[in-house]
């Protein structure tokens, strides 16, 4: 096949990998470097960039990362005449969503977006099951299932060695949210919502927050496939602004309080690195790691390997679970409820449930180096056999042509 | 030789409960306000009434709810100066609190309010184990941890009548937070320490708030002896201050939550009887039942009567837990953590969980109201035979027996060495005009 990859070195090595040719395309970009902010114009560059480049190749099928493909094509009727560019040139789009959609898609006005989503042909790809549900229920044709992944590339995959490790603990990401942080006051009103989500998560911890919104206490109205474009994007926009303080207490209650936790018991033992952890909370942290090969030897070195999800993912798990368990770190999460889809819990890795178990797992897990090295070289097995983007890659390619296929058979019919 | 029965005095809610419990019982003169929020002048000019009184009928313990019958005097040990009007006749007083400390004497300075609580000479009855814990690690002495319980009355005993046609599943009682439909503002960072304690709660239930906030996250530290008292006020207030924002999570986690999920799923099926309903949720309701007896009979009569506790309780109970049995009713009450050392779940009352087994056992027990009037039963017979305030007075003066605190007669109460000070702002002394009074406590 040959598959149009909008500039991205995961996509990119999976199709190298899976002996595919690869048609490289270039990303919308925002001057701050977010791709994720790119507005309209720069969409519509883009767009019409890569739609020029696609009438010269003969290309199957084009993967972006994040929605960073998305880009429109001028139409004859004017500046509001807009249209989908890989419509305009016949293909397939296929976005992996690794983060939600007003995140992704953010440098776009809400109804564009909502327009956007309508494209069949566009296929969205979303790691986290609970939103998948809330974009398949909003009505978003096109909507599956693609948990994260490791990237394709050369992993050291010999046993780890204990004598060779550091016996300290170690956590890689950043303090993603800055919602405690401004000193700007919100009205308790606007907190209710996402308490009253976080109140029924405590006691049914598997409930979405689309389930409870709609389902469970009718606090907006779902919307309706016969609803107008205009009243569908007006409600999955109440339902996104109710839904942000919920966010924001998952960032405390999956990542920012552990890490808080953990620089107050274990001290130097506890190894942090990411942004914004000092400004936020006075956390000393350790100097960023620049290239990949330290990174991935980070995870080797490391006697536990910390993995705490962001506030954006209710139920999936994140970039990090692959990454260490690929680079054979050994990793302590905490529990998703995807987790058990990807991994052998207990077996491949280790999860804990709250600051005790956290605390009791570390322990025990310091002082059994041997178990250690165990887990992490059946963690590397696993990934390395299922969880790089090339068997992500090779899992949609065979959906989409499940789909064609059952496209043409509805057709013929 | 028996000893013969104390003589307390006490106010009108708790008269008969005494008398029952088998004390000369004493029913404490009318105030102008009993006012559980009223100022510390307000309290200085009812001890006048209630001095005398004690005196003339030879008062040997004082029991009240919510400090309501808290009052002061001028000290005749220090002239000058003021001090608990029970505590200057050498009197135990217990106040029986309903609800947390913080939830009374509002219009009393923190200041002063926390260091009454600091004093010896009176003794706090707080009726949930995790606020005793905190108040203790707060440095409060004299806490009386037992639960609350069903004043005495006439309790019908009989067969439970038939239902009557209508809403065949009740609660009682009002929204437990009205904080979110304040609309006031506040900082997102004031949240942080509330927010904190809710995930670490929502993984670990049984852990309460002061052990997440003390222990396990070091958020601050605990008033300590070395502390002045101005210290020890500041870290208290702060204290409750951070858990103010667990409480309003509470109230939503503990009770406003399900009102409005019935609401949603039952419809007219499920009546919600009390006030704000409509105005803080817009929720259909009926108002509040203002004659007791029309109430009790409406939980005896109800098929299911819910009960669903406050936001400033974490673990404990509240009055109808003891009120549903007690009158007869079937009682299927959210779980918490002190419920199953005063009644058998499931044989006395059922309790659930999370809304789905809520609806869960609100349709079971409407299908087999044999099974409900069994347990109504059990349930009235526990609370009659246990958990009436005269059960916990008996309780609560058997335990100042054994502790040493009620007197012999003639003998006076043990009181702090520590002799605190407070001062009542606008309150002269007669012997310095213009000046403040200090109260010894």
């Amino acid at each position: 096949m040959r598959i149009g990859v909008f500039r991205h070195g995961w996509w990119k090595g999976a199709c190298e990998g899976l002996r595919h040719d690869v048609v490289d395309l270039p990303v919308a970009m925002h001057p701050s470097g977010n791709a994720y902010e790119a507005d309209i114009d720069a969409r519509i560059t883009n767009g019409t960039t890569s739609t020029a480049i696609l009438a010269d190749q003969d290309v199957d099928l084009l993967v972006d990362n994040g929605g960073t493909g998305l880009g429109f094509v001028r139409g004859a009727a004017g500046a509001d005449d807009l249209k989908l560019a890989h419509e305009v040139a016949a293909k397939s789009l296929l976005s992996h969503l690794i983060d939600p959609l007003v995140t992704a898609l953010q440098g776009l006005p809400w109804p564009v977006i909502w327009q956007c989503l309508q494209s069949r042909s566009w296929t969205k790809a979303v790691w986290d099951r609970a939103q998948v549900v809330e974009l398949q229920r909003f009505g978003v044709p096109s909507v599956i299932h693609l948990p994260m992944a490791a990237q394709d590339r050369a992993y050291d995959t010999r046993p780890l060695d204990p004598s060779k490790s550091r016996p300290i603990v170690s956590f890689i990401g950043g303090q993603n949210t800055n919602y405690f942080a401004p000193n700007v006051n919100v009205p308790t009103s606007n907190l209710l919502v996402g308490t009253l989500a976080q109140a029924v998560r405590g006691d049914l911890p598997d409930t979405r927050f689309y389930d409870i919104y709609y389902d469970t206490y009718g606090l907006g109205e779902p919307v309706d496939p016969n609803d107008s474009i205009e009243t569908k994007a007006n409600k999955t926009l109440a339902y996104f602004n109710a839904k942000l303080f919920y966010n924001a207490s998952l960032c405390l209650r999956n990542r920012d309080r552990f890490v808080i936790f953990l620089k107050r018991r274990l001290g130097e033992t506890f190894h942090l690195v990411g942004r914004r952890w000092d400004t936020a909370y006075g956390l000393k942290t350790a100097p960023r790691i620049d290239t990949a090969d330290a990174y991935l030897s980070h995870f080797r070195e490391a006697a536990i390997n910390l993995n705490l999800v962001n506030g954006n993912a209710e139920t999936g798990l994140n970039m990090r679970h692959f990454e260490i368990t690929a680079a054979g770190g050994f990793m302590l999460c905490y529990h998703q409820p995807e987790i058990q889809e990807q991994f052998e819990v207990g077996k491949e890795c280790i999860v804990f449930h709250n600051e005790v178990d956290l605390i009791d797992k570390i322990q025990y897990y310091l002082s059994h180096p041997e178990e250690r090295t165990v887990i992490a070289l059946a963690g590397q097995k696993r990934t390395l056999s299922q969880h790089l983007h090339s068997h992500r890659l090779q899992s949609l390619l065979e959906i989409l042509v499940s789909h064609r296929t059952a496209d043409a058979v509805c057709a013929k019919a | 030789m028996s000893r013969r029965p104390i003589r307390i005095a006490t106010t009108r809610q708790l008269e008969r409960s005494v008398r029952k419990a088998g004390f000369d019982t004493f029913l404490l003169p009318e105030l102008p306000s009993l006012n559980i929020n009223r100022s510390l002048q307000a309290r200085l000019s009812d001890g006048a009434i209630y001095r005398p009184f004690l005196e003339k009928h030879d008062i040997e313990l004082v029991l009240d709810f919510n400090a309501g019958a808290l009052t002061l005097v001028p000290s005749s040990s220090c002239p000058g100066e003021a001090s608990l009007t029970t505590a200057d006749l050498g009197i135990p007083y217990i106040a029986a609190y309903l609800d947390p400390i913080t939830s009374t004497m509002a219009d009393v300075d923190w200041v002063d309010h926390w260091h009454l609580l600091e004093s010896k000479t009176w003794i706090k009855w707080i009726p949930e184990i995790t606020h005793s814990e905190e108040l203790t690690r707060l440095g409060i002495p004299n806490i009386l941890t037992l639960p609350m319980a069903v004043a005495d009355d006439d309790f019908d005993t009989g067969p439970p009548p038939e239902p009557e046609p209508g809403p065949a599943v009740a609660f009682m009682g009002h929204p437990a937070s009205s904080w979110f439909k304040s609309q006031q503002p506040i900082l997102p960072g004031q949240l942080f320490a509330g927010l904190t304690a809710a995930a670490t709660c929502a993984d670990m239930p049984d852990l309460s708030f002061h052990k997440i906030h003390y222990d396990l996250y070091q958020f601050a530290e605990p008033p300590n002896e070395t502390d002045d008292r101005f210290t020890r006020a500041k870290k208290s207030a702060e204290y409750f201050e951070q858990k103010f924002i667990y409480n309003a999570y509470l109230a939503i986690k503990h009770r406003d939550r399900f009102a409005r999920f019935l609401k949603i799923k039952l419809g007219d099926t499920f009546e919600l009887i009390g006030d704000f309903w409509e105005s803080h949720y817009g929720l259909k309701h009926t108002p509040r039942i203002w004659d007791s007896k029309i109430l009790h009979e409406r939980i005896r009569r109800v098929p299911i009567c819910l009960n669903f506790i406050k936001g400033n309780w974490e673990t404990g109970l509240i009055i109808r837990h003891f009120e549903i049995p007690a009158y007869g009713g079937f009682m299927l009450t959210a779980y918490t953590a002190e419920l199953p050392a005063c009644f058998e779940i499931g044989k006395e009352c059922d309790a659930f969980h999370n809304e789905a087994e809520l609806l869960d056992k609100i349709h079971y027990y409407l299908d087999h109201p044999n099974e409900r009037r069994e347990i109504a039963a059990a349930g009235q017979r526990r609370a009659l035979s246990e958990h009436l305030y005269s059960h916990r007075v008996a309780k609560v003066v058997e335990l100042l027996h054994d502790a040493g605190v009620l007197p012999k007669k003639g003998a006076s109460l043990q009181t702090s060495q520590s002799v605190p000070k407070i001062h009542v702002e606008g309150v002269s002394d007669e012997s310095a005009p213009g000046k403040t009074l200090p109260v010894l406590l």
